[in-house]
This record gives structure tokens, sequence and C-alpha cells, in this order.
């Protein structure tokens, strides 16, 4: 009993840093009504900065140096940023933030070393001992200011102007106007808030968590979760649900070692790690409107779903150029050329489920992931190539049900959040599960699939995985110009509006979450087949956020945004190109760097470029233009 | 409005047109990166590649690149290989899986006629089934997979993963610990790494052995630590990469433990000794090889090879060194053209090696599941702070020790099965 307690006590440390961290993420969330995705990001980023100033400048002129640049990086994110896209939908928001991390780890992984190191703690922490266990004693001071801080925002919320005006914004904005307050300063004041929080927390947890790149990055889930149980609004309970998840999840250590077969949810490797993604999936399933949505009204414009114009002619175009190409180029390019096809499979099934249903998802990797597992079990287990691809998509379509109904009561960053610690369930408890995974972390394909007698080699293979690309665009394009994908248009734009149209909106979800995943899995089986392993740390979360951003960058609402996508993917052509410059280390920082300019410069995406050509031609030579729908 | 969508336009054909200039001037790149595959062999040079994981905040294999570049160098300055050069080309695939098949792609399409002594954390689940498809041997290199064992085409010359932690536990047990703990990575490919320490515990007089996995990412390891401590263990042996030990260590210390410890010499490369300070006081350690400082003719040449290269002598050079030393032994013994085909047909031929300052190669010391594992033996050292260590005398355990140039080896499987 006395060690429980002691473990407990153990996590109170990290559960005071989540809970800072969850505080910042609820301030930003009262004033602007976004997730920030990147909350993490800006604590490892701003450790960094504090810890190579310590050195030069001292503690105390570090500190103050580094909270004033973690509220300065919040401020102008949000006016460089997020103030132009106030108006725009939570996708497009959502997607900035996501931007933001990426270019701060990609910044970080450039500029910082790459080694992790264990910087000392600027609080005191001697050990302080409770029978044989010993706890350092900075563990309860991070609790004591995250504490502190809550008291603090609580009593700004409800005692002061600014708190007050920031909590009508979420209820109220036109009439925050009306009484003479700005909507811009409030939020550019809560994210610097915010930011300045996470700063703190990056200070406090380094000596805990490491100092580098990934460490604190990654930390939205519990993050999220913490923030989700306070219902995104309430301080007090976002500190109580930081604490409780970290102590919970020190707790769990003590049960690593695999437990009896009813223990398995919270006993064995990885438990502790899985808790918070346990947590929010919990939460969703149990509370259908946890977070209060700002606007039940679309705001702005979502990303153009063009209708498909050249489909005939384009796929049988995509059909001959990706043959020559298997048949002609080097083997390297081909095996490139393969990843490009299939990570384009992938994406299409968000161009269908995000682009064109409006269902944000950030587990489709989770999705392919799951294919490719189910792909290798049975091919080890001598089921054929065909039956085991068709196994494949089963499991993809059953977890896509499973994901599709939580989606009923879920919307916009409620889903996003939920399907990112979908794909941190499914790592945690499938990929890296020994009793599925046998001994190996990856299971092996003997070669080459084969149909009947005939076998494939990597060219033959690349061309097959080409054709059933080609059937996946023209079945994403069919569905687009269907009843069914108009319907998803319609569910995209105004989920009331949709059901006065007539719409089973309840159908019309679950069925796009099941094909979208059954396309991914049979994606991820291709993959699996092509590099001739399952391995399960190509489908770790960080990697659904990276393809989330290059198929927006792309554009997320057409097939062909799809094809520029899976060309951009990594191990595909455009990485390619980058390993032979000998730039790969720069991909992610390009990624989000480039998905903050198109967010505001052209937010359509890539895709939609000819369209927007074709446009600006027609207005040029003054002819009269037929209206192309650009939202629906 | 007009003057941003004008901005927006041409931002959008400069980005269009950086991203056709750079696929075209990279598929020219890849013409010559190609191309380099035809002049390679005109021109005399042996092509070899080095897959490892250098950008990555977790493992930083650059030393064992670095040594291993040194060591080409040397081999080159001293003749080459009948007169050939040997030329290196080293891709980082920085622990991302996609990557490192890209790497082994790439590499193979240049011409390499093999592989040689790299570490990766995702190379062995992942571009391993395109080497052997290619057939091209590895040789050398600290593999961390099971699978990497059981290749066909794999050689490596030191005990690896598989080999580094039977051999701690046993010098542990040598030194009196009698209840052990084993904190390992949360990855299945930990689990036979275990499986071997547990079943070396009981024969070896071990009372109780109890693993712990964990997550080296987690954000905080005192947990972690603090479990191993509660199972009463008077020795924790870690599985460590350079970068996660400072935070174990760190949680150790916090946890308030003061048994005997263990890791493994890559995870504690001089910069990690410096930042340990007090902490590794003590601490047991699995070197490759002979330990540096060790006044043999080898160590003489192997410093003085590394401290003209500016690469730190450690484990990790160690690794580097021995690596390309045995594929120059493999590469002299090929009579003919040095190819793809008879570099794999030598390396399959010359499964005995005298070793470099590691201990001989020789199948009959391959533990069974581990074909490839032909030199399972460590030396064990101890720390003694200041960045100085002593070697640890194993007795008692004649069954598991070998000696070799008047050094102890140590080998967590019976020697000779």
């Amino acid at each position: 009993m006395t060690r429980d307690f002691v473990f407990l006590l153990l996590g109170l440390g990290l559960g005071g840093a989540y809970a800072i961290m969850t505080l910042g993420v609820v301030s930003v969330y009262r004033a602007s009504g976004v997730p920030n995705f990147a909350q993490g990001a800006v604590a490892m980023f701003s450790a960094f900065v504090f810890f190579n100033l310590r050195r030069d400048i001292g503690t105390a002129g570090a500190f103050v140096f580094t909270i004033s640049f973690g509220a300065l990086l919040g401020a102008l994110f949000y006016l460089l940023v997020m103030r132009q896209l106030r108006n725009s939908p939570l996708m497009a928001q959502i997607a900035a933030t996501i931007a933001l991390l990426m270019l701060l780890h990609g910044s970080a992984l450039v500029v910082f070393p790459l080694a992790s190191t264990a910087p000392t703690s600027i609080l005191p922490h001697n050990v302080v001992h409770i029978s044989q266990y010993g706890i350092p004693l900075d563990r309860f001071l991070v609790a004591a200011i995250a504490l502190g801080a809550a008291i603090a925002l609580e009593f700004v919320a409800r005692r002061t102007r600014f708190g007050l005006a920031s909590r009508a914004i979420a209820e109220n904005e036109k009439g925050v106007i009306l009484v003479g307050q700005s909507p811009i300063r409030l939020a550019g004041a809560n994210w610097a808030i915010s930011c300045a929080l996470a700063a703190l927390a990056g200070i406090l947890l380094s000596p805990i968590a490491g100092l580098d790149q990934d460490a604190l990055t990654l930390l939205i889930v519990p993050i999220f979760a913490a923030a989700l149980l306070a219902r995104f609004t309430s301080y007090p309970f976002a500190v109580l649900a930081g604490f409780g998840l970290g102590m919970v999840q020190a707790l769990l250590q003590l049960y690593s070692a695999p437990g009896p077969w009813y223990t398995s949810l919270w006993q064995g490797p990885g438990r502790a790690d899985a808790f918070p993604a346990l947590v929010v999936f919990a939460t969703m399933l149990l509370s259908g409107n946890v977070i209060p949505q700002r606007d039940t009204v679309l705001r702005g414009r979502l990303p153009s779903s063009l209708e498909p114009r050249n489909i005939r002619l384009g796929l049988p175009l995509l059909l001959v150029a990706g043959i020559v190409m298997s048949l002609e180029l080097p083997l390297n390019w081909v095996a490139a050329l393969t990843t490009s096809i299939t990570a384009t499979i992938v994406c299409a099934s968000l161009v269908l489920l995000t682009g064109i249903a409006g269902q944000i998802s950030l587990t489709q990797l989770g999705f392919a992931g799951l294919g490719g597992f189910v792909a290798a079990r049975v091919d080890v287990a001598g089921v054929p190539f065909v039956p085991g691809i068709i196994l494949a998509a089963i499991a993809g379509a059953a977890l896509g049900f499973v994901v599709g109904l939580p989606s009923l009561r879920a919307r916009g960053p409620r889903l996003a959040i939920m399907t990112l610690a979908i794909s941190l369930a499914l790592y945690d408890f499938v990929f890296t599960n020994g009793e599925l995974m046998g001994a190996n972390s990856f299971l092996r394909f003997g070669g080459y699939p084969r149909i009947g007698s005939w076998s494939f080699d990597q060219r033959s293979f690349g061309i097959f995985c080409l054709v059933v690309l080609a059937a996946v665009l023209l079945l994403i394009s069919l569905i687009r110009r269907s009843r069914f994908g108009l319907a998803a248009l319609l569910l995209r734009e105004s989920e009331r509006t949709a059901i006065i149209a007539g719409i089973n909106v309840t159908k019309q979800k679950v069925v796009v979450f099941v094909i979208s995943a059954t396309i991914a899995a049979v994606g991820g089986a291709l993959i699996a087949h092509a590099q001739l392993v399952f391995s399960y740390d190509s489908y770790a979360a960080i990697q659904s956020l990276l393809l989330f951003v290059i198929a927006y960058i792309a554009g997320i609402g057409m097939a062909s945004g799809a094809v520029i996508a899976g060309l951009a993917a990594t191990g595909g052509i455009f990485s390619n190109l980058l390993s032979l410059a000998n730039i790969t280390r720069y991909q992610e920082l390009m990624a989000g760097g480039l998905l903050l300019v198109a967010l505001q410069l052209h937010p359509d995406g890539m895709a939609t470029l000819p369209e927007t050509f074709r446009s600006a031609i027609r207005k040029r030579k003054g002819a009269r233009t037929k209206e192309v729908p650009l939202t629906v | 409005m007009a003057v941003r969508a004008l901005i927006a336009r041409l931002l959008v054909v400069g980005l269009l047109a950086a991203l056709v200039a750079v696929t075209a001037s990279g598929v020219t790149g890849g013409a010559r990166f190609g191309g380099s595959h035809a002049r390679s062999h005109t021109s005399g040079t042996i092509l070899f590649g080095n897959i490892s994981t250098i950008n990555n905040p977790a493992v930083n294999a650059s030393d064992i690149v670095n040594a291993t570049k040194a060591w080409i160098s040397y081999i080159n300055s001293h003749g080459g290989v009948h007169g050939q050069k040997i030329t290196l080309m080293v891709c980082d695939d920085q622990g991302n899986p996609a990557l490192s098949i890209q790497c082994a792609n790439n590499l193979i399409q240049a011409g390499v006629v093999g592989f040689v002594g790299g570490w990766s954390i995702v190379f062995g689940a992942n571009a391993l089934p395109v080497v052997e498809q290619a057939q091209a041997a590895i040789l050398g290199g600290h593999p961390s997979t099971n699978q990497e064992y059981s290749s066909p085409v794999e050689f490596p010359v030191t005990a690896g993963s598989a080999g580094s932690y039977p051999a701690l536990a046993l010098a542990m047990r040598a030194q009196g610990v009698k209840t052990l703990a084993g904190v390992w990575f949360n990855t299945p490919a930990s689990v036979p790494n275990s499986d071997a320490v547990a079943n070396l515990w009981p024969i070896v007089g071990g009372t109780k052995y109890t693993p712990i996995y964990y997550t080296p990412t987690s954000p905080d390891l005192t947990p972690v630590a603090a479990n191993a401590v509660a199972t009463g263990a008077t020795g924790i042996f870690m599985a460590l990469t350079n970068t996660v030990a400072p935070r174990m260590l760190q949680a150790l210390k916090s946890a308030g433990y003061s048994g005997v410890v263990g890791m493994t010499g890559l995870a504690a490369p001089p910069s990690v000794l410096v930042a340990a300070g007090s902490n590794l006081n003590g601490a047991f350690l699995s070197f490759p090889g002979l330990p540096v400082g060790h006044g043999t003719p080898q160590m003489r040449l192997f410093q003085k090879v590394m401290g003209g290269a500016h690469v730190p002598a450690d484990a990790f050079s160690e690794v580097g060194a021995a690596g390309a030393q045995y594929m120059w032994a493999v590469l002299k013994s090929i009579k003919g053209a040095v190819t793809r085909q008879s570099v794999l047909a030598a390396a399959r031929k010359k499964t005995t090696w005298p070793g470099f300052l590691t201990h001989s190669m020789n199948p009959k010391f391959a533990p069974p599941g581990y074909s490839s594992l032909r030199n399972p033996f460590g030396v064990i050292v101890q720390y003694i702070g200041s960045g100085r260590m002593k070697k640890v005398k194993i007795s008692g355990f004649k069954a598991y020790t070998s000696v070799e140039n008047g050094t102890t080896f140590v080998s967590g499987f019976p020697v000779g099965g």
C-alpha cells in the first residue's frame, strides 16, 4: 500500500507539468476556440532556449528571457497566423497549430544538438524518503507551482475585466466588441499566456523528461486528455486532471510486466504511456458534448473539393506514366515510386474522410498500420496474398466502424484529439504488443507476393500497387460525383442542414469512416508487402500528423491532392530527391513552414492550382465564366 | 485583396518552379548517383555502404561511422585491397523506417558491394529484407534485433545487444549479486534478450530475476527506476542508448538506489560519463573489446588512428574499427573481382577471424538461435570515476569466460555451446 502511494506521489511532478501545459491549452481554447496541438512543441523549444541561455546569462536572466520568448511566440503566432484564420473553419485552425508543431520540432532538429541530456533542475531536488522509497523534492514543487498558476488564472478569469471578457468571447464575440473590448487583443493575450505557461512547463519538466526534440513535443495526448476532463474550460479541473493522469501513469509503471489476460488493459509494457489515450477515448464515449462548441454554424470556407474533371484522361495517363516509370527507372526509384503510390492510397482515404466528409482524422496511418499488421500476420500463417489483403480490408473496416461510432458525438477538434489518441493506443496496444508481434518488433514476409503461380518482383508489384491506386482514385471520384458524395459534402458544411435535407447523418458518418478505413488498411497492407516487412515504428503518431500536414498542403479535398501528397510522403519520390541532395532532415521543417504559408495564401491546396489559374485566365479575358462551386 | 492574390500566385508559381527545379536536379543527380556505380569499378574503387542512425534524439551512432571512415582511410593509406581503394557511402536513416529502406535501396542502386559496421535502431526491422534481397553482405556493426542474428547476410564481429546483456548479468553475478532487475526497452525485440538472461540467471546461482519494460521516450523515468528498486534487486542492469542514459542514471539516483548498476559501453561514451558525474561511479560496463587505454599494440594502433581522425576512442569507435578491420580481412581473402557476390561468398567462407581488440570470431561460439553471433564475448569493466575504468575479475564461471591475448572475455552463453 505504501509502495502504491509512493508511486502516486512520484507522478506529481509529471502531473504538475501536464497541469501547467493544460492550463495553457484551456486558456487558448476559452479565448479562441482552438485546441493548440503545438503546446508540447512550444514547451520543448522554450526548454532548449532556457538551458542553452542559462550557461551564458544565468538562471534568472534565462528564465525571464524564456518566459518572455514563450509569450512573444504565442502572441506572434496568433497575430501572424491564427488571427488571419479566425474566420476559417476549425480544420484550418487545427492544421495551423499542427504546422506550428512541425515547424518547431523540425527547427529544433536542425538548430539544437540532437543528444538527449538531463539538465539540472532550477528547483531544489534533494530526495525525500517515505518508507524505503525516495521522491525528489522538485516533484512536489512542480505540483505546487501548477496549483499556484491555476489559482492565479482562476482569479484573473473571475475577478478581472480581462478574464471576464476572455470568457465572454466564447459565449458572444459580438457582445464583447460592443462593450469596447477587442477580441483580437484578448485572444492574442491568451495565446501569449498559454505559450508562456508552456515555456514554464518546459523549464520545469525538462530535468525530469530530458531535454531533446521528442520528449515534450508528443505530450499533446495527455495534455488534451486532461483538458477534456476539464471540459476545456475549468482551470481547477485542468490541474486536478493533470495531477491525476501523471500520478496514475506513475502507478501503472509498477505493472509493466504482462499479467493475466483480464488485466491486459492496465497491466503490461506500454500501458502507462497508453493510459492518457484510453482516457480520451473513454471520455469521448461517455460524454457527447464535452467541448462547448463556439459556433454551430460553419465559419469560413473549407478547402475546395472540386468535382473531378479529367478522370477519363487523367487515370489512363497516370497508369501509363506509372507503368513506364516502374519498368524503366532504376530500382531505388521504383522503390520510392512504390512508396509514393501506396502512400497516395492512404492519403486518398484522408481525402474522402476529411476533405469530402469533413471528419478530421489523425489516425489514417493507424488504419494503414492495422492493415499492414493483419496482412503480415496472416501471411506468416500461410494465408495467400489476395485473401490476406481482403482480411486486412475487413480489419480496417471493422476499426473504421469502431472509430466512426464516437464520431457521431465528437466533431471538429474533439474528433481530431480522439483520432490522435486512437493512433497512440493502436501503437501501444497492438503494434508494440509482443504477444501479437511475436519475438521480434516486426513481421517479415517471405518475399514479394504470389497470385497463383505468378510471382511478383519489385517492378511488377509496383505496377500492381499502381492499378490498385487507380481503382481507389476512381472510387473516390465516383463517390465525389454521387449523391452519397454530395451528402458527405453537405455533412461537412453543416450537420444540421444535412439533417434537414433528409440525410441520415449517423449512417453517412459511419459509412464514410468504414470506406476510408478500408482504403487506408489496403494501402497499409500494400506498404507492408512492398517493404517485405511490417514494422511498428512506421506507424508512430508523429507520422500521422506529418501525413495530415502533407495532405492539407497538397489539397485535402481533391483526389489529385492525394497524388501530390503521396509524392511528398516520407520515403517517396520527393523524399528521395531530398535524400540524394542530403537535406532529408529539413523535410519536417519544410512541411510545417509550407503549411503555414499555404494556409494563408492558398488554403485549397496545390491540387486546385490548375483550376485557380484557369479561373484567373477566364476572368482576365473578361469572358462570361461558368460559376465553379468552390466548397461543394 | 488583389495584391494579396497576386503575391499568392507568384509564391505558388515560385514554389512550383522550385519543385520542378529540385525534381530535375534530383533526377539528374540520381543519374549521377547511379552513374557512380559504373565509374567506381572502372576507376578501381570498391564501394561500401553504411546505414546508421545519426540525426535522432534517441541514438547517435556518428562515432561508429567516423571510426569506420577513419579506419578505411587507414586501409587506403596502406594500399587498399589488391591495389583498389575503398570508398564508404554513409546514409543516415534518422531512426525513420521509411528512410532506412530508402537508404538501402539507394546504396544498393549506387553499386555498393556490401555494408560495413553501422548501428541503426530501425535497420533490422525495416531495411534488412531489402539488403537480403540484394544478397549484399553486412560486415561488422552492432546488431540490435533478433532478426539480424539469424540473417544469412549479416556477419557481426562484436556481441551486439544479444551478447552484451547476458555477459553483463554474468559479471554482476560474479560480483555477488543474487537478485537482479533488468530494465529493457518496451519493444518485442527485447523479449528474447531478456529471456536469455532469465535462462542464465538460475544456472549461475542467481535467485531472482525481474524484467522491467519501459518506453525510452516516457516523460518521467523516475517511476521506472523506482520500480526496479522496488523489486528489492541488489543489481540492476539497464538497456540504454547514449542519449537515454543520462536521464535513467539521474532517475536511479532520484529513486535512492545505491546497489550495483550495469549498462553497455555503447550507452556510456565519454560525454555520458562526464554528464553522469558521480552517479556512475562503481557501475559495470560491457565493452565490445579491450577497454580503451589498455597497452597492447592493437590498442595503440587503434588510438593512433582514432586520434588522427579526432574520433573519441570508446565503445562506439571500437565497433566501427573492428567492423572495418574484418571487412579488410574479408576483402583480402577474395581472389579475383570484388563484387557483391564475391564479398558475400568470402564472408560466408571467412567465418573465423582472430578479432581486433575483440574476442575472436568462430561459429562454435554462436549460441543457439543466434547463428550469426560468432563472438558473443565482451569485456566487463568498472567505472571508477573521473573517466577512469578498471578491468573486472570474473572468477568461478570458467564455462562462460575465455582468455585471449591476456584479456578475460565474458559471454552470457556457455563457451562452445
